[in-house]
């Protein structure tokens, strides 16, 4: 798989446009589905769950024809590639598993994918950088129905669409919006924050399941309720509370600028410097940097550097894109030079 | 906020025991640990298992031990892994999923988009659980008009089904 399949080296949601996209990283909604006729994963054989492969990947390259570019079973993928579509966020970790019927496709702007046989038969994304969950469900909606038209979901009037766990039907829907919030961090309000939107039944997790931590303070916001509201119910309620989130992370920046402005100027600096001239860059301490240059860069504190270029820092440096970049495989130390020398090399211009 | 079993983390991922209602903060690490599958998206499903109790009166006893004709899953089999075998499941084990349903949604009815094809619904949607719902989202936006309406509907159902 060569990273040039992607139409953009960031894809659509680190494109960094979109409104409030100084705070909102990404919007996504996912639709769980299964296909009528068929057994769940777990009761299914294998042969059954490779014909449903074969004919949804037909189906997806040939009659729709905008997956034709990137579609991939992961039994053919090396594990490198196949970690390359989990930073990407097209499969999840669990998807990577080169499992017999197990596929991916997405259309070349990585605004909408699908994972064939995850935990259910059908996981349909939809992505749109910034605050857009509106365009992304309307995406999603049309290309959701186009799909049940050709194949039959399993559906029941009482409780909408069956899914494997219990804990996704309905709707099948999980909406989630990625928040860049560094200062609400540095004031420690985020604690208080995460409070608050737990006890409105809504989840709030870090960016990824690799790593331990809430790396480079990205915050993904997320329904769990999928049954008894209609779609626009639950996109709704999760904007609201986004909305309220963005004002709430808009405050904290102002406040720190009236109330520590040097601190604060001379924190942000300290962090460009060092990711712009640093030797050996761990992953961690890489996205904890550029959490502070992307807020430097919003504040208009540090030089103004296009949200595409941090976004392709943020993308292209993960461990396995790295490898891609530079064509071979590289031990976790060869991994932190490589990174601290393709982002000098990015970074250069800018002072 | 640090991780509250490790203290030494980032807490990310907030733990809930949907039967308890308790929960806790963990970093991923410490959640991996308690049996939570990280993905890419939040999902509760995989400390479902551990939600999923044991059946408590002789009917559910039996119940648990219905096999479902499609795939042959039993509703043991069920609880022990969190997953059904096939769409069938649902309906064979409905007097052991609603309340499950409740549990997690707090609802047992399905209100959202519906297949390509498929005939509208009889009762126009109008179940219980989905009136409360529309009642406290009309409350939260503070439309109180629409919300006195909804009630008015929870009341009407609510006779008729005592009514019954
Ligand atoms: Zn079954």
């Amino acid at each position: 798989m060569e990273l040039s399949a992607f139409e953009s080296p960031a894809g659509e949601w680190l494109k960094g446009e979109g409104p409030e996209s100084d705070i909102v990283v990404s919007s996504r909604i996912r639709l769980a589905r299964n296909l009528a006729g068929h057994h769940f994963l777990s009761r299914a054989s294998t042969e059954e769950l490779q014909d449903i492969e074969s004919s949804v990947g037909t189906y997806l390259r040939e009659d729709d024809g905008r997956f034709a570019g990137l579609y991939f079973r992961m039994s053919e993928l090396s594990e490198i590639d196949r970690y390359v579509l989990v930073e990407r966020h097209l499969i999840s970790r669990e998807h990577s598993v080169p499992e017999p019927g197990r596929a991916m496709a997405a259309t070349g702007d990585e605004s909408l994918g699908v994972m064939i046989n995850e935990e259910d038969h059908l996981r349909i994304q939809s992505l749109r950088s910034g605050l857009q969950l509106r365009e992304a469900w309307q995406a999603i909606d049309d290309f959701d129905t186009g799909l049940s038209e050709k194949f039959g979901y399993a559906f029941s009037p009482r409780w909408g669409y069956l899914t494997a766990c219990p804990t996704n039907v309905g709707t099948g829907m999980r909406v989630s919006v990625m928040l860049h919030l560094p200062a609400l961090v540095m004031t420690q309000e985020i604690e208080k924050l995460f409070r608050a939107i737990s006890k409105i039944n809504l989840a709030v997790r870090g960016l990824y399941g690799e790593g331990t931590q809430a790396y480079g303070d990205l915050y993904q916001v997320s329904n769990h309720v999928s049954l008894g509201r209609t779609e626009e119910k639950i996109i709704d309620a999760l904007e609201g509370v986004v909305t309220g989130v963005i004002a709430y992370e808009h405050k904290a920046r102002q406040r720190i600028l009236s109330t520590h402005r040097l601190e604060t100027e001379d924190r942000l600096w300290r962090a460009f410097g060092m990711l712009k001239s640093s030797r050996v860059l761990s992953s961690e301490e890489m996205m904890h940097l550029l959490s502070a240059v992307r807020l430097g860069t919003c504040m208009n504190i540090l030089p103004a550097i296009d949200t595409r270029t941090l976004n392709e820092i943020f993308l292209l440096t993960q461990p396995a894109h790295l490898q891609k970049v530079v064509d071979r495989a590289l031990s976790p130390e060869a991994r932190d030079v490589e990174r601290a020398v393709f982002i000098r090399e990015k970074l250069a211009a800018f002072s | 906020m640090m991780c509250q079993r490790c203290k030494k983390k980032r807490a990310s991922v907030r733990v809930t025991d949907v039967a308890t209602k308790t929960e806790i903060w963990l970093c991923e690490e410490c959640a991996q640990k308690e049996g939570v599958t990280l993905k890419s998206q939040v999902s509760l499903a995989d400390f479902l298992a551990g939600l999923i109790k044991a059946p408590v009166t002789k009917e559910m006893a039996r119940l648990a031990k219905l096999k479902c004709p499609e795939c042959g899953i039993t509703y043991l089999e069920f609880q022990s892994k969190g997953r059904f075998g096939c769409p069938n499941d649902y309906e064979v084990f409905s007097k052991l999923v609603e309340p499950l349903l409740d549990k997690i949604h707090g609802s047992t009815r399905h209100v959202g988009k519906r297949p390509a094809g498929t005939p509208p619904p009889a009762d126009k949607g109008a179940s219980l659980s989905a009136l409360k719902s529309a009642l406290e989202t009309a409350v939260k936006a503070e439309r109180y008009e629409d919300a006195a309406k909804i009630r008015d509907e929870i009341r009407s159902l609510k006779d008729k089904e005592s009514g019954a």
